[in-house]
């Protein structure tokens, strides 16, 4: 028999969207009981990695809520919808103070005030920063601020394998208790979904081995659309071989790229970007670098090739003040002290803008199901996120989904406890026939790897009609052969082939999404750079793709974009 | 695989639904002379043993996840490299945790002292987000910030000699999270916290080895952490007798 | 025991730091002046007679100092001692040696306030 618990709310994910959406639950009602489920220690989860710093806009400082909504609309090439942006950089700046009561340790001017610095297709510098370990104090200070609630009820290492749908209505999760081996049901009236992003999809990639589209799978089986899928954002510098992040902030703070001759190429070449030139956005300069590789600018290196990243003119102190933890980074994973020498970087897998479809209120169109952070798609960041946004994203949509969530669940039904249950046990024989299955002979690394190279090759930072129709087929191929997985880990109790597996399961249906929609967009805009099309095409693609699960396989459909005060226009910096 | 060299790795395994104690099970694969301890389990894990269990996830030294014994001492495993040991190489769960199975340790009773020393802003009157931020400089911000760096990865409560005595004692981490929330100019919660830090188990079970200091990988020198609680906790409960006023509080 | 041990733990550490501070603090200039000084004959004459040395320790001040300074010495070794014992033989050994440990340190006490009450 299944166990049964139940709580008002099921938050799947204990990253920044996750907690923050718990929080603003039991604020907002002082009788509910929240569910808040992850497959990590929430402390884990990869929130803890991002550190340059949260946007927003600093009340009484020259910056303005219409300039941070522009350089939010430019920067996503005019593909956010233009009602989120404005709800969202309204909130940004409470979000960020409500944080700082909360203990986190912003960094500050000699005033006392709280420190901002410049970030990437900003104007102006709003991005918050504490050093640069921005991520970690935000999730470690909600994370400990999400402790004085008791109601508050924390699953965790609980790796949810399904949304429970009753009615037409999503009403709990089926998730394995990774400690016992058992799956169990969690129920609740609503369910919110802030699992994070699929990076791992891709072989190179700045995210942790615990971004695998979880919550994006688990929708996209329920039926709903993921969105703007295609939209996959190559953060410039990369450490090359592990992919660990050097944070823009590095530029933000005075930093140069440059290449084999040592020259600033932002600089000295027309990449678009302008006078911004480091500080251009995140797609414009993984493309310059990209083309300073194949121009034979690049630096050859153990793992293919790189430029560098020059941080020796800003001078120990600096660094030491405002980047401590890239010198850590640097000194420890690619053996170079920026003080000294510059790093070698190049682009690397980062971010995804698209996710699970929602609308401002971070609702989807099952009724009863919500999803915030890097695991929806709210529509914030269109074809290209500005660095220094999702910080902030995860805390304005993480809350106001919540908000939402618990205005449908009062007036809402429990749904049926035994249809639920029933299917909850149908899922614990699916996940018992799967544990230690001897059937077939692929290996769980081997389809990883083939995926994770079918995707770098035919989704990378540019991409062509050809190697994305081959990564297509591949990838469907590929989920032919999972279904012949063998597993050779029977026990129960910590089996983390099991987890594995399914993570491979959902990103195969994540990595089909992105390649389908890629594929479909015959254009060049954002994030997303085609050879075959190489200009954006307001025409025939100013819209969404949606794409659609179906037993016979993908099926896309367009979203209308909502603009309103800013009219699509060249994108130059 | 030309730059591969071998080494061979004898790792503890445990499965409580087998195994009555832990045993050792050797491995010998090839690594890249770059590589971290982590980077030869998850090889392991991918290609010799999918049965092998440990946690890990941001491989940045910065989740905490991948604490483990490395030739008996604590050490993130991401953040340790193979280069630094010799052919064989041991890799163990962290000392002073109950094991759960293989690698990977029972994280259940520190989360209960976690949650013990009260790590969130405690003030008689809290500001509307509306009302802006409370100021704070950078010299108020330096007076916990290293505190506030620890990433829970619990390679102090391995090393700490007391934490192997006294299970109930709270810990180094959980002492220095405490005492970072006491030391910020933004909170005024420090007495309910010295009333814990001077329980059993509290600040003064620490006995001065200073391991958690030397183990730490972020720095944090909980050691310095428990000295300052130690003697502010005291100074506390003095002046409850002097005050009646701070008593109250 | 144990409980009342643990109740107290925040005044032991206070003595026990006490002691340290004193130990570290004044221990060096008594050597100094004692050890070195005195026999050196850097000291002026009679400076340590016997009288002079009466009148400074039977002033209350003095005999205050001077309980201070035989007593928290003793706690700072009282507690050295049990940890260094629960390293040596484990923590089961603390339920007998933290008793004996602060008991000894008690009665070191008892025994300076007397002496020093009777100067």
């Amino acid at each position: 028999m299944v166990e049964v618990v139940r709580h008002d709310i099921v938050i799947v994910g204990g990253g920044g969207a996750g907690i923050r959406a718990a929080i603003a639950a039991v604020e907002a009602d002082p009788k509910v009981t929240v569910a808040l489920v992850s497959k990590v220690y929430p402390m884990r989860s990869h929130t803890v990695s991002a550190e340059g710093g949260a946007a927003a806009v600093v009340p009484g400082s020259d910056d303005s809520l219409d300039k941070h909504a522009y350089d939010t609309v430019k920067g996503s090439d005019f593909l956010a919808d233009q009602d989120v942006v404005d709800y969202f950089v309204e909130q940004a700046p409470l979000e960020l103070t409500r944080l700082e009561h909360w203990g986190c340790p912003w960094s500050r001017n000699d005033d006392g005030s709280v420190a901002t610095r410049p970030f990437g297709g900003m104007q102006i510098p709003r991005t918050w920063y504490a050093a640069d370990k921005v991520g970690f104090h935000m999730l470690h200070t909600l994370f400990q601020h999400c402790m004085r609630f008791d109601r508050i009820v924390r699953y965790d290492e609980y790796f949810v394998t399904k949304l429970l749908v009753d009615g037409g209505a999503v009403k709990g999760v089926a998730a394995l208790d990774m400690r016992e081996g058992k799956t169990r049901v969690v129920l609740g009236r609503a369910v919110i979904l802030a699992t994070g992003g699929a990076g791992k999809c891709f072989p190179f990639t700045t995210n942790g081995t615990i971004k695998t589209g979880d919550g994006m799978a688990l929708a996209y089986r329920a039926g709903v659309g993921l969105k703007d899928m295609e939209f996959v954002q190559y953060h410039p510098t990369g450490l090359p071989g592990t992919g660990i992040l050097i944070t823009e902030a590095s530029r933000g703070e005075g930093g140069y790229l440059i290449n084999s001759e040592g020259e600033r190429f932002l600089v000295t070449r027309d990449y678009g970007v302008g006078q911004k030139a480091e500080l251009g956005p995140r797609d414009m300069i993984s493309r310059a670098i990209m083309q300073e590789i194949s121009a034979g600018r690049g630096i050859k290196g153990a793992y293919g090739e790189h430029v560098q990243l020059d941080l020796r003119h800003l001078g120990e102190a600096k660094i030491m003040k405002r980047l401590p933890f890239v010198r850590e980074l640097s000194k420890t994973y690619a053996g170079v002290d920026p003080v000294h020498q510059p790093i070698p970087i190049r682009p690397v897998v980062h971010y995804m803008m698209g996710g699970v479809d929602t609308n401002v209120t971070g609702a989807t169109d099952l009724p009863g199901l919500y999803a915030a952070g890097e695991c929806a798609s709210v529509s914030l960041n269109g074809a290209n996120r500005l660095g220094s946004n999702s910080l902030t994203e995860c805390l304005v949509f993480g809350a106001r989904a919540a908000i939402e969530a618990l205005k449908y669940a009062r007036g809402t039904s429990e749904g049926n406890e035994t249809a639920l249950r029933r299917q909850g046990e149908e899922e614990m024989a699916r996940i018992d026939a799967l544990r230690g299955r001897k059937k077939g002979g692929e290996r769980i690394s081997q389809i990883r790897r083939e995926m994770n190279l079918a995707m770098e090759r035919g989704c990378g930072v540019y991409r062509d009609q050809a190697s994305m129709q081959q990564t297509v087929a591949e990838v469907a191929q590929l989920k032919g052969r999972y279904a012949d997985l063998a597993l050779e880990d029977s026990s129960k109790v910590f089996n983390t082939e099991i987890l594995t597996a399914l993570e491979l399961g959902n990103m195969l249906d994540v990595a089909e999404t992105i390649a389908v929609a890629a594929l479909a967009r015959q254009e060049s805009r954002g994030a997303h750079a085609c050879r075959d099309y190489p200009t954006r095409n307001d025409q025939k693609f100013l819209h969404h793709l949606l794409v659609f699960f179906t037993p016979a396989g993908p099926r896309l459909e367009k979203k209308a974009v909502t603009i309103t005060r800013f009219q699509p226009e060249e994108r130059k910096y | 695989m030309s730059d591969r060299q071998k080494k061979t790795f004898v790792i503890t395994r445990f499965d409580p639904d087998k195994d009555e104690v832990p045993k050792t099970q050797t491995y010998e694969i090839p690594v890249r002379p770059d590589w971290k301890v982590l980077d030869a389990l998850n090889f392991i894990k991918d290609e010799v043993d999918g049965t092998l269990s440990h946690r890990w996830s941001c491989r940045m030294a910065v989740c905490g996840s991948c604490g483990m014994m490395v030739n008996g001492e604590p050490k993130l495993t991401c953040k340790t490299a193979l280069s630094d040991y010799g052919d064989t190489v041991e890799v163990g769960p962290l000392s002073n945790f109950p094991v759960i199975r293989d690698l990977v340790v029972e994280l259940e009773g520190f989360m209960e002292k976690f949650k013990a020393v009260k790590p969130w802003i405690l003030r008689a009157k809290e500001k509307a987000p509306e009302e802006g931020v409370y100021r704070q400089s950078p010299a108020e911000l330096e007076a916990f910030k290293q505190f506030s760096m620890c990433i829970n990865c619990m390679l102090c409560y391995a090393a700490c000699p007391v934490v192997g005595n006294e299970p109930d004692y709270l810990g180094p981490a959980a002492i220095a999270l405490g005492h970072r929330y006491n030391l910020d100019s933004r909170d005024e919660g420090d007495a309910e916290r010295n009333q814990v830090f001077r329980e059993e188990g509290g600040v003064y079970s620490c006995s001065y080895a200073n391991e958690c200091s030397e183990v730490c990988p972020k720095n944090v020198d909980p050691a310095a952490a428990i000295n300052q609680a130690k003697f502010l906790a005291v100074v506390d409960w003095a002046k409850s007798f002097v005050s009646p006023r701070s008593r109250k509080k | 025991m144990k409980h009342l041990i643990a109740r107290l733990e925040p005044v032991i550490w206070a003595l026990f730091g006490g002691g340290f501070f004193v130990g570290c603090l004044l221990m060096p200039a008594f050597i100094f002046m004692l050890c070195i000084a005195a026999p050196l004959g850097w000291l002026p004459e009679g400076a340590l007679s016997y009288e002079r040395a009466h009148a400074l320790a039977a002033n209350p001040i003095g005999r205050l100092a001077l309980f201070v300074l035989i007593v928290l010495p003793f706690w700072n070794g009282a507690n050295h001692l049990r940890h260094f014992v629960i390293d040596l033989r484990g923590i089961r050994s603390d339920g007998v040696v933290a008793p004996a440990c602060y008991a000894a340190a008690l009665v070191v006490t008892g025994i300076a306030a007397v002496a020093v009450g009777k100067l």
